[in-house]
């Protein structure tokens, strides 16, 4: 009978890799080429490793998700079914054939974005029918313009992948040619 | 807000800030006294839920706002990562520019 894995020695295994990668994410949004070179390794020898970004993805998305519509009412429920199919509308737009990944993990990021968005200009809303005063209504606003400003940076992270990562198709008669990736 | 002693009665005043001062207005004692007592304690605690149901909608934002930020972290790192391992480089957070063959290796 093979023996059963030392389950701290797994937990250990899984925090070393975690704290490893946040040590390469930081490193690479400070610029450090290196640190990329190896992610992109990392994460081709391991593809489970994009268990974790899933799992970040379905934490963005679930955060909003509870933000808007936060208690088990009827009410509830119809809108979390209503934002669940508008989240997909959207999915299925911003989807293409043969979606990478790391696509799949741009385009929830502009869902994630979105409802950010959708939150912040109706709280903005309803502070401008409240009559909010004016240091509300600045917060309000400034916490709008940011939400919108990440949105637009999501969309443009998916608009370069889409330019600069997919592989380029020449048609010649009647063949398909993908002469780059 | 407070009941000030003024000889042998008590006076109701209500205090508020002009011009960065702060200016004490006599409102009275007896009955006009209790009824602008009652009239702001009222008014403080209408201003103290809105002020706790903004910074519990601060707080909830804030929360949310971590898990997208830590998602729009790694996406733009795994972006960054994919971009250099085919070839991409950036200067001083420019466009994404081939890398020419000549620095190929670097």
């Amino acid at each position: 009978m093979p023996a059963k894995p030392d389950s701290k020695a797994v937990a250990t295994t899984r925090a070393d890799m975690e704290a490893r990668l946040d040590e390469l994410l930081r490193g690479i949004n400070a610029g450090n080429e290196r640190a990329a070179k190896e992610l992109h390794e990392y994460c081709r020898a391991m593809p489970a490793l994009w268990d974790h970004f899933v799992g970040l993805e379905s934490s963005a998305l679930d955060s909003w998700k509870k933000l808007i519509c936060p208690e088990a009412t009827n009410r509830g429920a119809f809108t979390r079914d209503h934002m669940d199919a508008e989240l997909d509308k959207r999915r299925k737009a911003l989807c293409a054939d043969g979606d990478s990944q790391l696509e799949t993990l741009l385009i929830n990021r502009i869902l994630s974005a979105w409802m950010q968005v959708m939150y912040a200009d109706a709280s903005y809303a309803q502070m401008q029918r409240q009559d909010g005063t004016f240091a509300r209504m600045e917060y309000a606003q400034k916490r709008l313009d940011r939400a919108q400003r990440q949105l637009l940076r999501a969309i443009q992270a998916l608009a370069t992948v889409r330019r600069l990562l997919r592989p380029v198709q020449v048609n010649i008669g009647q063949n398909q040619i993908n002469v780059a990736q | 807000m407070a009941w000030e002693r003024r000889g042998d009665q008590t006076y109701y005043y209500r205090s508020r800030k002009i011009g960065g001062r702060v200016v004490k207005e006599y409102i009275g004692g007896g009955l006009a006294g209790t009824l602008a007592e009652r009239e702001d304690a009222m008014r403080r605690r209408t201003r103290d839920a809105e002020r706790a149901a903004l910074q519990a909608d601060r707080d909830a934002f804030n929360a949310a706002t971590v898990a997208h930020e830590e998602l729009s972290r790694a996406a733009d790192a795994l972006l960054t990562a994919a971009l250099i391992a085919a070839g991409y480089h950036r200067h001083d957070r420019g466009p994404w520019r081939k890398r020419h063959a000549s620095q190929a290796g670097q």
